[in-house]
């Protein structure tokens, strides 16, 4: 037990913060905890939540990708002109097209960040901009409304009583816990996140591993936009900015270290979830939209503050023992 | 005048149990040129590192600047005092120009003052009588240039103690003989020098006494007249071998397991060739920076090879880069275990078993259960403590951990291991048993080629030994007809 506390410590006071805000707001309105509330609230987080994930394996590497937003955009607006032209009767390639532009997107930042040796955030920084540029230039600025068919239904349709779009994202936290823990590329993303001299020391190649965790994000990233671009039935080039920081947010809330090398994937979930309850905690306590913002910068300076108090207080005792 | 500027005594310094100092005493006059020698790890760095503040020593040395008591060395109190250390790798800023190089810190003034900054700096080049333009920037001079300039700096700076640790390193003959003239009109200024050097030619020319250091332990301060090559050499490496030899008991073999044809990789490896025959330990040595780990790591595939040839069991390997290497039977246990060798945020096993995770699989993916039986068995084999294989690697003594780095080569069944350095830092204990692996490796017909500058080390366990010495291999010798005198003055004079 007392193992657990000491390892899973962070996951568990994020819950326990959950849980504490959710007291307090059933106080002031009995419907939050009700059945519908939760799934409204997961479903509502559901496709933030499958990309947190991938902005895990990628901060995991010690990198940062800035540009997810964009991705989305581009992901966003080519599945809803993919269905748009077909009607909606091919759900499935959709989704894969969406994730393969992604995947594509996220390569091409892999390897500028490998193999020139830039600054992931610079890197993204610039592709960011490209990204966003080319989708309106491409679109003229105009949305791709009027979703209709099977396709639609793919993120809304219950299965038990819960949409399908949480079930995909739980999916996604189940087969990301086997590739980071128990294959080989995802050891190499702990290690050459944790030690890039060591990593390849021992025969690691940095390029793959990071091909491999932006590229992963990327898809990740292409599911979110056609799972949104079915959610709403509509799709806008302005789509997704600001994405970076909510997803940064989240991965860092749950303990995914900024330097690299600690994934964590419940603390993720968590971290996508806590912001996702203050939002709805803070719509439903009729406080205005902008303490959202707020409310979510506090938090993510208490978490990151936590952490470099916990390591300074290790040091301390490191040096006097 | 015969006052110190400068005395410590009683000054001892443990890292994580292990101590590298022992009870060391030194003294500095006004104006004279102290050499301090020893070998690599003698303590002369943390030495230094404790008169600049930088490394604070145990409690109960004491520091005497000026004859009184300074409770509490810091950086900053150092460079008040007048202290100046000009590091072997010169921390100075390669962006800025010439001038603001030597004058950084010195005008405090809010708006800085060009015209004065100029004249500041020119005036310690005069008094140095070195020609520089004062507008480069620093970056785009030579190496040993900006080390002319670090001096120029201190000068500004009026120090009365400037630590020269290796000023020839980088320097051509004309700037050695440039660097000679300026510490002697430093010298009639009245500034003392600590001067560190390998090489005794250049510490017979410029020092008035020498202290020689081993193992942490002062063991003679004298006149420079007082000493010749000799005594100086047998003073540095110390007459008693501190390890059980541990030689080749299945005698001698013909066959070569591992061989190296003229392998170049400018600047640091200059065409380099030996062999590694069945049953032996091959022993590298010289100084730091003769290339001997540039070497190791062009033949693991870390660095591009401009040419040269490379041999397993008489097949020639190409290396692309390191997976290439290990998958060809060819490991490499790196000089720097904390930063090049552990997972400092992951556990024993997971360092254990990272580059043999295809061993570890169950199906496609990997089984906790096998990497906890791999980690196990090397736990028992090797005598890894504590035997906890969740434990975290940061938590690990330093022969424990380096250990845990044998065990994760020694299971990649290879058929060449290079280990750099492999007992840095490490206790007396750990030493002799990580000794004991490599002898028992070469047993098996693994070709172990060992890097070390502790001479004791590379006596006791190799069966022969190459001297490096400049990027080449100068001096090869058989161990029992070696002695540590005649290698130390191989790798020192050449």
């Amino acid at each position: 037990m007392k193992n657990i506390l000491k390892s899973k410590g962070r996951e568990l006071l994020l819950a326990a913060v959950i849980l504490i805000i959710g007291i307090i707001v059933t106080t002031i309105t009995p419907a939050f905890f009700s059945v519908i509330n939760i799934t409204s609230i997961l479903y509502g987080n559901a496709i933030m939540g499958i990309m947190a994930i991938g902005m895990m394996m990628v901060i995991t590497t010690a990198n940062v990708d800035i540009s997810v937003g964009s991705i989305f955009a581009v992901c966003n607006m080519i599945c809803a002109a993919f269905v748009k032209a077909t009607g909606g009767t091919q759900s499935v390639l959709a989704i894969i097209i969406a994730m393969a532009v992604g995947c594509c997107l996220g390569l091409f930042n892999g390897l500028l960040v490998a193999k020139l040796n830039i600054p992931a955030i610079v890197v993204t920084l610039g592709s960011m901009n490209i990204m966003r540029g080319a989708i309106y230039y491409l679109t003229d600025g105009a949305w791709i409304d009027g979703l209709t068919g099977p396709f639609v239904k793919v993120a809304s349709r219950r299965i038990l009583g819960v949409q399908e779009a949480v079930w995909i994202w739980v999916a996604v936290i189940i087969i990301t816990y086997f590739i980071l823990y128990r294959t080989r590329v995802g050891r190499n993303v702990l290690a050459v996140g944790g030690n890039v001299e060591a990593a390849t020391r021992v025969g690691i190649s940095k390029t793959k591993t990071y091909l491999f965790a932006f590229g992963y994000l990327g898809a990740l990233v292409g599911l979110g936009g056609a799972l949104s671009a079915a959610k709403l039935k509509i799709a806008q080039p302005s789509n997704g900015i600001g994405y970076e920081m909510q997803l940064i947010a989240a991965a860092v809330i749950g303990g995914t270290e900024f330097s690299g090398g600690v994934a964590s994937i419940a603390g993720t979930v968590l971290g996508v979830l806590l912001l996702g309850v203050i939002d709805n905690a803070l719509v439903l306590a009729k406080v205005p939209v902008y303490w959202q913002d707020l409310a979510t910068g506090i938090i993510i300076v208490l978490a990151v503050a936590s952490d470099a108090l916990k390591f300074i207080i290790s040091q301390n005792r490191r040096r006097a023992g | 005048m015969d006052t110190n500027i400068l005395e410590v005594k009683k000054v001892n310094k443990t890292y994580s149990g292990i101590q590298v100092l022992h009870d060391v005493e030194f003294d500095l006059k006004r104006g004279e040129t102290h050499a301090m020698v020893g070998e690599n790890g003698a303590g002369k760095s943390t030495l230094i590192k404790i008169l600049a503040g930088v490394v604070t020593p145990d409690d109960g040395s004491e520091i005497y600047w000026d004859g009184k008591l300074i409770s509490r060395m810091t950086p900053e109190k150092a460079i008040e005092l007048g202290l100046a250390v000009i590091y072997q790798d010169i921390s100075m800023f390669p962006n800025l120009t010439i001038a603001e190089n030597i004058c950084k810190g010195k005008h405090t003034e809010f708006f800085v003052n060009f015209k004065k900054m100029k004249e500041t700096a020119q005036k310690a080049l005069d008094f140095m009588g070195v020609d520089l333009n004062l507008n480069q920037k620093l970056g785009e001079i030579s190496v040993g240039k900006q080390q002319l300039v670090a001096i120029a700096r201190a000068i500004t700076f009026e120090a009365q103690v400037i630590v020269m640790d290796e000023p020839t390193a980088a320097l051509s003959s004309s700037e050695v003989k440039m660097l000679y003239r300026i510490i002697d009109s430093l010298k009639e200024q009245g500034v003392s020098i600590i001067y560190i050097s390998h090489k005794l030619e250049e510490v017979f020319t410029v020092a008035d006494r020498i202290t020689v250091l081993r193992d942490g332990h002062k063991i003679h301060t004298g006149d420079a007249s007082g000493f010749t090559n000799e005594s100086l050499i047998n003073m540095m490496v110390g007459r008693e071998l501190r390890f059980i030899p541990m030689h080749n008991e299945e005698g001698d073999s013909d066959e070569v397991l591992f061989e190296v044809k003229d392998l170049v990789n400018p600047p640091m490896v200059n065409g380099v060739s030996f062999q590694v025959r069945r049953n032996e330990v091959l022993g590298i040595t010289g100084l730091v920076g003769a290339g001997r780990s540039e070497t190791a790591q062009t033949v693991f595939g870390l660095m591009k090879q401009q040419s040269g040839e490379v041999y397993i069991h008489g097949q020639e390997v190409h290396i692309k880069d390191t997976n290439d290497a290990i998958g060809k039977g060819i490991c490499y246990l790196p000089e720097d275990r904390r930063t090049q060798g552990l997972f400092a945020q992951q556990n024993m096993t997971w360092n254990m078993t990272a580059v043999t995770l295809h061993k570890q699989l169950s199906g496609k993916l990997l089984d906790s259960r096998k990497e906890l039986a791999t980690t196990e068995k090397y736990i028992k084999s090797i005598d890894i403590r504590p035997a906890l294989p969740g434990i975290n690697a940061r938590n690990l003594s330093g022969g424990n951990a380096q250990k845990v780095l044998f065990g994760r080569w020694m299971n990649a069944d290879p058929k060449v291991l290079i280990v750099d350095e492999p007992t840095a830092g490490v206790d007396v204990g750990a030493k002799a048993e990580i000794h004991k692996i490599l002898r028992n490796m070469a047993k098996e017909g693994v070709a172990v080629v060992l890097i070390s500058s502790d001479l004791s080390e590379v006596l006791a366990v190799s069966d022969r030994i190459l001297v490096m010495r400049e990027g080449k291999i100068v001096h090869e010798v058989k161990t029992d007809e070696a002695t540590q005198e005649a290698i130390l003055e191989k790798g020192l004079m050449g």
